[in-house]
């Protein structure tokens, strides 16, 4: 370590050139960056202020970046407040702002706030997911297709690779060829599972026997092979023939041998001898070797087996032997040359199908831009890239791989005007097994601009839990490696501060230690499975210890002197593996404590209700099938018992009933799609309700709705439900080779209940209380295809051929590196699990040993190479190694385990009556509608004001049956109803366009348009007669209410009568019934009628007046009438009139008419105005009555008394 | 294929001579065919009538039945894959039952597995005990299974019998598979050792053991 470490503060960092930030667990890294966020969108330290769009952040998976975009988003939003009340609370926020003049602090707010607007547009990414974004965006410049499908399952493309090489390499061979490659593998899945991890293991040397694999030529290794293996049998005959020549001799030579132990007998066991002897006979007489292990005959194997003093026995079958077995290891290996040559020819050919599908995986995204990067135009790239985002955040970073790191140097290295922060922790790099390289953080340590930065305060844990931490890790610091096992303090432990949380941890109202270290035994070592089980029940016991001390209230978390009790969602157990987690779960069960345990590895796909559902869609998708039906209603998900199978026996009426059920499933699968169907089988079995009173009933539901959807999203893509039942049949067949977040199961429940988390998942997250008690089983490094490594310069990878164990020194080099690694990160995983706990955590010890050790193998644990630095552990030494660190430290408690007992765990009965609904306090407002004088009369607030004046006449005479003339001789045959009122209405209106006088001195030109009108409607029949009795109705004197007539023919002028004339004024809360009250009062001598519903009119009014006409300084408003009261003019008597204006209430009409017309004459003629001078009166026309003797023509002039009322009822004053 | 036909061909043709050798020398001890016989017993309130046809015998009259294997009858341990044997063992039991003193002959390639003749009232007594187990079985499901009756009476002491049964049915670790796994029945009904056990498992055992007890391996 060169480079000085300083502590980080946020607003002195400069924003430009490769700057590193370590942030160790809990020290406010999303903090920080949503800190130096700000300073960008403001631009402070950089030359120009940042748009979120401009700004990249890069972070490790979508959740993060979905946290990360919330995080800064409230940042942003925090900030712009303390710009506009020009001061916070906040440090940093205080310090801007001291950096700003006061006269700019507006300026910034908008900015911040803008920034704030706009983060649904931040460039916050995953790697891939920006590197995607940049392929597309950039084309061109990086020569990626426009539009290519992601694939993030790539397994079945690569299986088909592997198996198209399979033929192509293997079936031109010849017999003996095969065999040996049978020898390898024996099917092309065989070899897939050797290629994958060589083939996704990320930049890897893969190595063999030291040397890098090179491709060889695998023809000539076949011929080699052969030769090899004729020598081989040449050998092997001639030792048989030696043998045989004298079979008896030499089986005597040997027995005497082992009599007389001149052959140590415990190699040569006399016991075994004869079957010995009778299998080298079998391969005399046959030539099949057996079981028998000839080669011990060899000379030199009976040497290595004579015991001191004895005489080896000689002949020479046993000199042709031992010739023989020499030429073993001679053996050309085939298999790393295959290897190669596969895992060449199938990435190509994986690429090249990739290609022509336009198709890409994940990884491809990063290496199609390294490689865009890296082409010719690699420099225009990158510059484009760096406009875009002139600053980089990389959180993360030690996740990172070479590959991604030379992404980023790429485009930020060598130019500091842009910025690149890195910003990780080396301790929590805990990824390899996803490809991520810690070597490849360390060098870009070195590469960053001194100084580094630390975040140096933990803000996550107690003082006393980040002083137990500090001292077991500070401890292990003086080990030659340092606390993480790195040669020359490569990945040095820094002790963090402590900001300290305001509530405490109590028990029994007693403060507690932060770390509890539990020592199982100290005398003996433990099998691996013991330590599991007793740590799992004294775990569990404990849990339930404290959860039941909650109770009294005086177990929690106490503030102020409040004790919020503990609750078991507040406890989380961390494990590394399934067999951990199901051990503590079913400890946990047996006490009653509920747990819920987050991995992200098991599979939807494996859960017996992925079984269940496909016998249940079998059985829908064919209803007709009693099998099917009978194994999807014996399926355990469903839960129906055996009694149901039985009545489905017995009961013929049951068994078609079911058989409807399924039925009507189909139905719905066919209609609604599949996710529906599955939605509507679990509520016609009722299985919600039955599941959760189940144990486990909340895993299995979630399962079965997951499935519905994983189901309900692969029918988008295949057509038809037997081939929706074959993708799942064969999803679940092959489960193991698929990988994809969308299978990974769910999440049960959000209830309160215990955590089981492993630890990788639990990575960023804390808990209140986290008991580690399987922290000294070590992962331990199994070997599997191989060993990898970091050599320092680059990943290694060392293969293993199958058989042979025995390896030369590089294998042993490879293996120790391995080891080294797996328990480096170990550490780092330990680190990551005793960082989580906010208040306490709980530590199992153990002397756990391996395939029964004398002597503890603790010190191969992580939590063992803490204690003593890789030295091994003495039986009873473990107890003073923990006493020494309690010592220094008072936080750490160290005792024995304590003794697990059965008491269980009764959960509190929680009160879930629901509270009494709450009332609306809302001020509530007056409903506002525009009323009409249409919706008065039918008390129906539903009849909505008329948009139109024709809208008017129909409602108005809706209630009229229409009826076809009898004869078409007069008037009064003419049609009726609403049709024939619109039709008299609009060429009454258009007569008034026209102008009356006009129309009625042209005779012609009336019949004509009357003409037109009625052929369009068919009632041709009636044209004269209209024509002429229009021209009559023109002629007629009207007369009007205070003496005097007008013949409408006689209206020259036409600015001095309005037709059609609409209105619209307030009415604030008119009480219908008043308003009922009013015009009854003064219309018509009060004579009885209709009664308006009661109502409140709050709003507007609206209408079309008909006609309103100034004569001789008075205004008269007119309407016509088309109602139809008699067969003659006769029946339009003044009282027949009368009547039908009671009726209809259409003196209520004319009251709201004229009030309107006072209201707008008031408003015209202003001080002048006066209702009696003004307002002639109302002039109804009842169109059909019409003739010379006065008929059809009814009159009337309320009194101004009652325009008064109306107008203060109007105006809202009470009446 | 090309290549990789051969070595298919050569394992196919190994098994199909090694069957036929023993197949031959087996005809050759039981040198007569003996045609078929009507067997009609009641045990337990049932009536069990059959043919059983194919019949062998030797010099002395005595009866045999052949059953031919493709595979191997034998585990690599020695011991005789008996649970391929239960279907032949219920004609065995009747005939036995029956009066007929059959040797069931299972002629595989590497050994044979003979199911000895029984005394007729010891075969009806084992065949009652069968037709209760069957009563029983088709009223509820019965906590037996094959494999893991099987092993349980194979261990070498009483202690590991429980073990032995454990690892038969269900996997004992990630990749293994156990008996339960091949049968929905089982994963319904028991879909742990331990609910097997608890349901009676132990009680189920008898006609295995009358089972084995009749059974023999012939490898030369």
């Amino acid at each position: 370590m060169s480079v000085a470490m300083e502590p980080l503060r946020p607003l002195a960092m400069p924003l430009s050139g490769i700057r590193l930030i370590e942030a160790s667990a809990g020290t406010g890294k999303t903090w920080t960056i949503a800190a130096l966020y700000v300073r960008a969108v403001l631009g402070h330290g950089i030359p120009q202020p940042l748009l979120p769009p401009n700004i990249l952040v890069v972070t490790f998976t979508e959740a993060a970046t979905q946290e990360l975009r919330e995080r800064i988003r409230a940042r942003l939003v925090d900030a712009a407040r303390a710009f506009r009340a020009g001061q916070s609370q906040d440090p940093f926020l205080s310090e801007l702002l001291a950096d700003y003049p006061a006269a700019s602090h507006a300026a910034c707010a908008r900015r911040v706030e803008l920034a704030a607007q706009w983060m649904d547009e931040a460039a916050i990414f995953t790697i891939h997911g920006w590197s995607q974004r940049m392929l597309t965006q950039h084309a061109f410049g990086s020569g990626h297709a426009f539009v290519q499908t992601l694939e993030p399952d790539e397994s079945e493309l690569l299986a088909e690779c592997v198996r198209d090489y399979w033929r192509q390499a293997f079936y031109p061979l010849d017999a003996r060829q095969v065999a040996a490659v049978l020898a390898e593998w024996k099917t092309p899945d065989a070899l897939i599972q050797t290629l994958r991890p060589l083939l996704f293991g990320g930049e890897t040397t893969l190595r063999v026997n030291g040397e890098a694999l090179d491709t060889t030529d695998v023809g000539a290794l076949f011929a080699s092979l052969r030769d090899w293996e004729d020598e081989d049998a040449r050998r092997l005959a001639a030792a048989r023939e030696a043998w045989m020549g004298d079979v008896e001799r030499i089986e005597a030579l040997l027995r005497d041998a082992v009599r007389s132990k001149a052959l140590k007998n415990n190699i040569h066991q006399p016991a075994s001898l004869e079957r010995n002897l009778a299998g080298v006979r079998h391969w005399l007489e046959s030539g099949e070797k057996g079981a028998v292990d000839v080669a011990r005959y060899g000379s030199s194997r009976l040497e290595g087996a004579v015991s001191k003093g004895g005489a080896r026995p000689e002949h020479p079958a046993f000199g042709a032997i031992g010739h023989w077995d020499e030429w073993q290891a001679g053996k050309p290996a085939i298999r790393f040359a295959i290897l190669a040559d596969a895992v060449e020819r199938v990435r190509e050919r994986f690429a090249a199908q990739k290609r022509r599908r336009a198709q890409i995986g994940f990884d491809d995204l990063l290496s199609r831009l390294d490689r865009a990067l890296a082409s010719e135009s690699g420099g225009e790239l990158a510059e484009t890239i760096r406009r875009q985002y002139p600053l980089a955040l990389i959180d993360e970073f030690q996740d990172t791989d070479p590959l991604q790191y030379r992404i980023f140097r790429a485009v930020y290295a060598r130019n500091p005007d842009v910025g690149l922060l890195l910003i990780g922790d080396p301790k929590q790099a805990i990824y390899a097994f996803r490809g991520a390289d810690i070597h490849t953080y360390l060098s870009a340590r070195n590469e960053a601009e001194a100084p580094h930065y630390s975040l140096d305060t933990n803000h996550r844990s107690s003082e006393g839990m980040v002083a137990a931490v500090n001292t077991l890790f500070a401890r292990a610091e003086n080990h030659p490696g340092g606390a993480f096992h790195f040669a020359e303090q490569g990945l040095p432990f820094n002790r963090v501060q402590a900001r300290g949380r305001t509530e405490r941890f109590v028990v029994a109202g007693a403060d507690q230690p932060a770390l509890h270290l539990w020592l199982l035994d100290d005398e003996a070592p433990v099998g691996v499975r013991l330590y599991r089980e007793q740590m799992a029940e004294a775990c569990a016991s404990e849990i339930v210890r404290l959860l039941e001390a909650a109770k009294d209230g005086r177990t929690g978390f106490a503030q102020d002197g409040v004790v919020t009790p503990l609750k078991p969602a507040d406890i989380a157990v961390l494990v590394r593996s399934h067999n951990e987690a199901s051990e503590i779960r079913s400890a946990l069960s047996a006490r009653r404590v509920r747990s819920v345990f987050l991995s992200d590895r098991d599979s939807v796909l494996e859960s017996i209700e992925a079984h269940d559902v496909l016998l249940w869609l079998r059985a829908v998708a064919e209803p007709s099938s009693d099998t099917a039906m009978r194994a999807a209603l014996a399926t355990r998900t469903l839960l129906l018992g055996y009694a149901e199978l039985e009545r489905l026996n017995v009961d013929e009426r049951h068994w078609e009933r079911r058989g409807q059920e399924l039925f009507d499933l189909r139905e719905t699968w066919r209609r609604a799609g599949v996710l529906a169907m599955v939605h509507r089988f679990l509520h016609v079995f009722d299985l919600p309700a039955r599941l959760l009173m189940q144990a486990g009933g909340e895993r299995a539901l979630t399962n079965l709705l997951h499935l519905a959807e994983l189901l309900q999203q692969a029918a988008s893509t295949i057509e038809g439900e037997q081939a929706l039942i074959r993708y799942l049949a064969d999803r679940i067949a092959d489960s193991a080779s698929h990988t994809g977040d969308d299978q990974v199961v769910r999440l049960e429940s959000d209830d309160d209940l215990v955590k089981v988390v492993t630890i990788h998942k639990a990575k960023g997250l804390e808990y209140p209380l986290v008991f580690l008690p399987f922290v000294c089983a070590s992962g331990g490094s199994r070997p599997g295809q191989g060993y990898r490594y970091h050599d320092g310069s680059g990943a290694q990878h060392e293969l293993l051929s199958s058989g042979h164990e025995a390896a030369g020194e590089s294998v042993r080099v490879a293996k120790e590196a391995a080891e080294r690694a797996t328990l480096q990160e170990d550490l780092r995983l330990l680190y990551v699990a005793m960082t989580r706990a906010r208040h306490a955590s709980w530590l199992g010890v153990a002397p756990v040993c391996y395939n029964a050790a004398k002597k503890p193998q603790l010190h191969r644990s992580a939590f063992g190479y803490l204690l003593s630095g890789g030295q091994e552990i003495e039986n009873g030494a473990i107890e003073g190694l923990l006493r020494g660190l309690a010592q220094d430290e008072p936080a750490i408690s160290v005792d024995y385990m304590p003794a697990p007992d059965e008491r269980i765990h009764v959960a509190p009965v929680s009160d879930e009556r629901p509270l009494p609904a709450r009332e609306a306090h809302m001020a509530k407002a007056d409903p506002w509608w525009i009323a009409s004088y249409s919706a008065l009369r039918y008390a129906d607030s539903e009849a909505t004001a008329p948009e139109t004046a024709t809208d008017d006449v129909i409602v108005e005479y809706a209630g009229e049956t229409a009826v076809a003339p009898v004869e078409a001789a007069t008037i009064h045959a003419f049609e009726r109803g609403a049709e024939a009122g619109t039709f008299l209405h609009d060429l009454l209106e258009w007569i008034a366009e026209e102008g009356f006088a006009q129309i009625a001195a042209d005779p012609a030109r009336l019949r004509d348009t009357v003409a037109r009108r009625c052929e369009r409607r068919g009632w041709e029949a009636s044209i004269d007669v209209l024509s002429e009795w229009l021209q009559v109705l023109l002629r007629t004197p009207l007369p009007l209410p205070e003496g005097g007539s007008l013949a409408l023919g006689a209206l020259d002028d036409p600015s001095r009568y309005r037709a059609e004339l609409e209105f619209l004024f307030e009415a604030r809360r008119v009480d219908t019934l008043a308003l009922d009250r009013v015009v009854r009062a003064y219309t018509l001598d009060g004579a009885p009628r209709p009664i308006l519903t009661a109502d409140r009119v709050n709003g507007m009014l609206k209408g079309f007046i008909d006609l309103i006409v100034e004569h001789e300084g008075r205004w008269y408003v007119a309407d016509y009438k088309s109602n139809w009261l008699g067969v003659d003019e006769q029946a339009y008597t003044p009282a027949a009139m009368r009547r039908s204006i009671l009726d209809s209430r259409y003196e209520l009409q004319y009251a709201l008419y004229l009030l309107a017309l006072h209201r707008q004459l008031r408003a015209r003629l202003g001080d002048a105005y006066d209702y009696d001078t003004h307002i002639g009166g109302a002039v109804y026309i009842y169109l059909r009555g019409v003739d010379g003797n006065g008929h059809g023509v009814h009159v009337e002039r309320p009194v101004r008394a009652m325009i008064d009322a109306l107008d203060a009822l109007f105006e809202g004053v009470p009446a | 294929m090309g290549a990789f036909a051969a070595p298919v061909r050569v394992d196919i043709e190994a098994v199909a001579s090694a069957v036929y050798g023993r197949f031959v020398t087996e005809r050759r001890a039981w040198p007569h065919d003996a045609g078929k016989r009507e067997v009609r017993i009641e045990v337990d309130g049932i009536t069990v009538e059959d043919w059983l046809a194919d019949l062998r015998a030797d010099d002395d009259g005595r009866l045999a039945a052949f059953l031919l294997s493709p595979s191997n009858v034998l585990d690599a341990d020695g011991t005789p894959r008996a649970h391929r044997l239960v279907m032949p063992w219920v004609d065995h039991l009747v005939a036995q039952a029956a009066g007929l003193a059959v040797t069931t002959r299972y002629i595989g390639p590497d050994a044979t597995v003979v199911l000895t003749p029984l005394a007729a009232d010891d075969a009806m007594a084992m065949l009652a005990t069968l037709v209760r187990a069957w009563r029983d079985g088709m009223a509820t499901p019965r906590p037996v299974a094959v494999k893991t009756a099987l092993a349980w009476l194979r261990a070498p002491s009483p202690e590991e019998a429980p073990r032995a049964a454990r690892a038969t049915y269900e996997a004992t670790h990630e990749r293994a598979h156990g008996e339960l796994d091949d049968d929905p029945y089982l994963l319904r009904a028991f879909p742990r050792f331990a609910s097997l056990l608890e349901a009676g498992f132990a009680e189920c055992l008898a006609p295995y053991r009358d089972f084995l007890g009749a059974l023999r391996v012939e490898v030369s």
